[in-house]
């Protein structure tokens, strides 16, 4: 019986005490896409997010049935990492000098941000769909 | 996201809540010597959510299990009642379950796990729903892959579009005007708007869509292309 509820593995695989330490960082905008006024635009989601003194704007496009992710850290910083979480991957992203970082070909499902930064505790995003 | 809750590590919350005895004669602290028979009822009492999410938060997989059994069926419930195609629901029910590990040891009410579960399912949904009515189905053959120029709009592809939205724009004009205030409300996509459950009740929606089909589905006789 418990075995047929859906979503249990799912679920079951979920947990995880490897960023119980890490902090969350509060998300600012979350909009959802605007109607698409045509058939060649992508429908975009952006989100922002909070790390310490910095922010961190998310465009999401979705291509489809795969999403393309862009993101700015804006803000004084020497070195952030930004490391993109699915369930069950993890994908470190390159940072440039300009705080901008880019995924492409993301399939659907949850995603979540973990960023570091030298002498801090990682801080993470909720977790959302593409 | 909504599940935003203040940082307060379990074990200030949790302090003086005695760890249950894990006998299976039925009766707390007593270890029966002797086979009893074992009724239906009989076992240990569950834990209490609030012992579970402290057990959960040390490492417990086995707590985290009996919270996933007992929560799950919930959340499944409320999913399904957004009538999200199968994938998106599944998608939400596993952000849910996501985000509650990551928020656990940050429970501020643990005792209130299933309030927690609800709204932040709630909130999945809800925008996973509103995502997908504002996406409009595209051609899969005319969708850009590359990074070349944008396709050059299809003319009637245009116009059929205006007219439909002339015609649904004609259809909310001859509302009454309740149900035109529940349309503007139910359209309004600008990106300041508050979500649509704010904006109008499930009840007004439901009424609308219904009477706005059936003035849509009213053909005026000067419409179509008469059979020869």
């Amino acid at each position: 019986m418990k075995d047929t509820e859906p979503g249990r593995g799912a679920a079951l695989a979920a947990f995880d005490r490897s960023l119980d330490r890490a902090r969350t960082a509060p998300t600012i905008v979350d909009s959802t896409p605007s109607l698409v006024p045509s058939r060649s635009e992508a429908a975009t989601t952006t989100l922002c997010f909070h790390l310490d003194d910095l922010r961190v704007d998310l465009r999401l496009r979705a291509h489809g049935d795969l999403s393309s992710l862009f993101g700015l850290v804006i803000g004084d910083f020497d070195h952030v990492e930004v490391c993109l979480r699915r369930p069950e991957e993890h994908l470190r992203l390159f940072v440039r000098g300009d705080g901008a970082f880019h995924a492409e070909g993301l399939r659907r499902g949850p995603l979540a941000l973990t960023m570091e930064r030298p002498g801090r505790l990682p801080v993470v995003t909720d977790w959302f769909t593409i | 996201m909504g599940a935003g809750v203040p940082d307060q590590p379990c074990e200030g919350i949790h302090r003086g809540i005695p760890r249950r005895n894990r006998s299976y004669s039925g009766t707390s602290g007593d270890v029966s010597p002797t086979f009893e028979p074992v009724t239906a009822t009989s076992g240990p009492a569950p834990r209490p959510d609030a012992e579970l999410v402290l057990a959960a938060c040390n490492g417990d997989a086995g707590a985290w299990e009996e919270i996933v059994d007992r929560h799950l069926p919930a959340v499944n419930r409320i999913a399904r009642s957004y009538r999200l195609p199968r994938q998106d629901r599944e998608d939400a029910v596993q952000t849910v379950w996501l985000n509650l590990n990551q928020h656990l040891p940050r429970l501020r009410h643990p005792h209130l796990l299933r309030a927690w579960l609800i709204r932040v399912t709630r909130d999945v949904c809800g925008r996973q729903r509103d995502r997908l009515r504002k996406l409009v189905p595209v051609d899969p053959h005319r969708l850009i892959t590359g990074s070349g120029p944008a396709p050059v709009p299809d003319v009637e592809d245009v116009y059929l579009r205006k007219e439909r939205h002339a015609e649904l724009y004609r259809a909310i004009d001859a509302l009454g005007p309740i149900d035109r205030r529940v349309a503007r409300h139910y359209l309004d996509d600008s990106p300041d708007a508050a979500p649509l459950s704010h904006r109008t009740t499930a009840n007004e929606r439901r009424n609308l869509l219904r009477r706005l089909r059936r003035s849509l589905a009213r053909t005026e006789p000067t419409k179509g292309v008469r059979d020869p």
